[in-house]
């Protein structure tokens, strides 16, 4: 015996079908979310991490800050086109972390002295070494316009071509090409002058 | 990446420091949990009210259907059982071939049927098994195997059991044909001429006439007419 699927059912059968037929769809639906949730995470949640730190948040901070990141792509799940996913963490982050940025500098703390990084299988004195590069890396940052820290952080960091750092930052690539050009001479000046102000520091890093 | 020439060495130094540091595992294995739980709240939220419990409803009403299903498969067994026949008369199940069309069928409406007037009436109290047009054509099979095999009395049975249990709608007429023909068989000459003429009066424009017309001409065996 079957169901005929030409026969028109009773109103009542026809609602009942239908709910559970949107029941398995909606759990289809949660499974397909968490999927693709999870590939999220796992493909860019360093480069939001690095990005957040660069960006001027401490260590601990940055933690907050990325989750907070991923907690904002969660909600925003179905407005984000697959694909797009990296354009939207990256757009979030550089939200997150001026607002990270403008409670931590109301606290008066200084965002540049925090050294809890993880240093798993390092030698204390590498980790040193680390530490004060970063440090140094950090203070040479913070004197660059945010346009060109975020520019130049994408390049020399991440390593992206121009073309993927204009569409990152939803501007023209001559724009990002510009913009990166000064954002290295800048760095580099800021370079020079910490290196004469501090030659062993700045050239032992 | 294209190659791009390098601001200095000790910026490269730093960028390179900047490129080994990364989050704790905890961390981003914390902060994937906590996606996964929000989105689950999420997908629950939009679901709104009892539709959230829909893939609970959906397995209990599939464990529920196949239960009746099973109970029908039951029942339908149930009515293929012999009833009351000769005690040589075994039952057998229906043909692959007859289960494969019944598998395929709709249930009918049960249509009232008395064609034999030696049919037993039905017990008020218990209630007739729901007749399928699936049942019909197992028992007919049952009943046209058995007559092949020559073993009249089972196709008789059979075909009471037709019309007592099952009450016998769209074959009604293929069901007393084979009566006939089973009677014929068995010797009973006399009475398969007998119905014979009845079913062409009965059913006149059936294409099964020219068969029982074939049969009413039957005479008494060879043996009496001697």
């Amino acid at each position: 015996m079957i169901v005929d699927r030409t026969r028109r059912h009773h109103p009542v059968v026809t609602r009942a079908l239908r709910f559970l037929l949107d029941g398995v769809a909606r759990t289809r639906t949660d499974a397909a979310d968490k999927s693709r949730l999870s590939l999220v995470v796992e493909q860019h949640f360093d480069f939001i991490w690095r990005l957040l730190r660069r960006l001027g948040l401490r260590a601990a901070d940055a933690d907050d800050a990325a989750q907070q990141v991923f907690m904002i792509a969660t909600q925003k799940l179905d407005a984000i086109a697959p694909g797009s996913e990296r354009s939207f963490l990256y757009g979030a982050a550089v939200r997150v972390a001026a607002n990270a940025r403008r409670a931590a500098s109301r606290r008066s703390e200084d965002p540049g002295d925090d050294v809890e990084h993880i240093a798993t299988g390092l030698h204390p004195e590498q980790r040193r070494t680390l530490d004060e590069a970063w440090a140094l890396l950090d203070e040479l940052l913070e004197r660059l316009p945010d346009e060109l820290r975020r520019v130049l952080v994408l390049a020399e960091i991440e390593q992206l071509e121009v073309a993927e750092i204009a569409a990152l930052e939803d501007v023209p690539v001559g724009t990002a090409a510009s913009r990166l050009r000064r954002a290295r001479e800048a760095f580099r000046e800021h370079l020079k002058r910490a290196s004469a102000r501090n030659p062993f520091d700045a050239g032992g890093a | 990446m294209t190659e791009r020439e390098p601001i200095d060495d000790v910026a490269d130094e730093l960028f390179a420091a900047a490129r080994r540091e990364r989050p704790e595992d905890r961390v981003r294995a914390r902060a994937k949990q906590l996606a996964l739980s929000a989105r689950t709240g999420i997908n629950a939220a939009e679901a709104r009210g009892p539709a959230a419990y829909a893939p609970v409803i959906a397995v209990a009403v599939a464990i529920a259907v196949l239960a009746f299903i099973a109970a029908g498969a039951l029942r339908t067994r149930e009515a293929l059982e012999p009833i009351a026949v000769t005690p040589e008369i075994v039952e057998h199940e229906a043909t692959p071939a007859a289960r494969r069309t019944a598998d395929r069928l709709e249930v009918v409406q049960d249509v009232p049927l008395s064609v034999e007037k030696s049919v037993q009436p039905q017990s008020k109290s218990a209630p007739r098994p729901q007749p399928s047009l699936a049942a019909e054509i197992a028992l007919l099979d049952q009943a046209r195997s058995a007559l092949s095999a020559h073993e009249s009395a089972r196709v008789i049975a059979l075909i009471d059991q037709y019309q007592r249990v099952l009450g016998g709608t769209g074959m009604r007429a293929e069901a007393e044909l084979l009566r006939i023909e089973a009677l014929a068989q068995s010797g009973q000459r006399a009475r398969a001429a007998q119905l014979a003429q009845r079913f062409v009066k009965e059913h006149a424009g059936n294409p099964l006439a020219e068969r029982a017309r074939t049969l009413a001409k039957i005479e008494e065996p060879a043996e009496d007419s001697r």
